[in-house]
């Protein structure tokens, strides 16, 4: 069933979503921490170590900002999805089909009054 | 096309989780922009991070809960209301409503040339 894989997607969503907030916040101190190390340091020696350190710190920002907006964008599609599910699968209802059956005598009705004015017209 | 009320409903609680879904994306980066100014050694920005860190977790949580309800709908649904397979469907009902609309316009040409 699909529905079973759309709940599992949401679980999965909802969980690196709730992570990454708490990683963001997380690596970010790393960098800054560094950072501060840095500066009494100096600029001129910065050990490798620090650098490293604070790059994949860096990095891992990124990576964890990029995951917090694919996980809300896959969200977003999920909702458009369900939402197609209903506008387009839907079993259409009985009423609209009596209403086209009465419409199709009307139709004819209509199609024929037409034709005499149209010849009377041209006869006349 | 008008929809039955039950699937516009359906349509409005999306809306609704939509933006909520938004509103957590929005709260995260007022957390992070709080967490800069945290760093800056500005502390009294903690109670404002907690409150973003706050406010994205609970809207996280309605708008993940409302899904998940959302998804249940539509498994309860599929056999009643809607087809359980996937269909590519066109638009096919358009040509029956233009039909109709011209139908309408002739019945109106009549009436006024009668």
């Amino acid at each position: 069933m699909s529905d079973r894989g759309l709940l599992e997607q949401l679980d999965r969503t909802t969980e690196t979503l709730s992570h990454s907030l708490t990683h963001l916040v997380k690596y970010a101190s790393i960098t800054e921490d560094k950072g501060d190390e840095e500066d009494e340091h100096g600029t001129q020696e910065i050990p490798e170590s620090t650098v490293r350190t604070s790059t994949a710190g860096l990095m891992m920002v990124n990576a964890q900002t990029a995951q917090l907006i694919r996980g809300v964008q896959d969200l977003l599609v999920m909702t458009r999805n369900i939402r197609e599910k209903w506008l387009l699968t839907q079993i259409p209802d009985e009423k609209i089909d009596s209403q086209r059956e009465l419409d199709y005598q009307k139709c004819s009705q209509l199609l024929e009054q037409w034709t005499q004015e149209v010849l009377g017209t041209d006869q006349g | 096309m008008p929809q039955p009320e039950f699937i516009q409903e359906r349509l409005k609680s999306l809306n609704t989780i939509d933006d909520l879904l938004l509103a957590t994306l929005l709260h995260a980066s007022q957390a992070v922009g709080t967490i800069e100014e945290l760093k800056r050694g500005n502390e009294n920005m903690k109670p404002q991070f907690e409150n973003h860190a706050r406010s994205f977790y609970n809207s996280l949580e309605e708008a993940t809960v409302g899904l998940r309800r959302e998804i249940k709908h539509l498994d309860e649904n599929v056999g009643t209301r809607l087809l359980p397979i996937n269909v590519n469907k066109r638009a096919t009902g358009q040509d029956n409503d233009k039909i109709r609309e011209q139908f309408d316009k002739l019945e109106n040409e009549l009436k006024e040339s009668s």
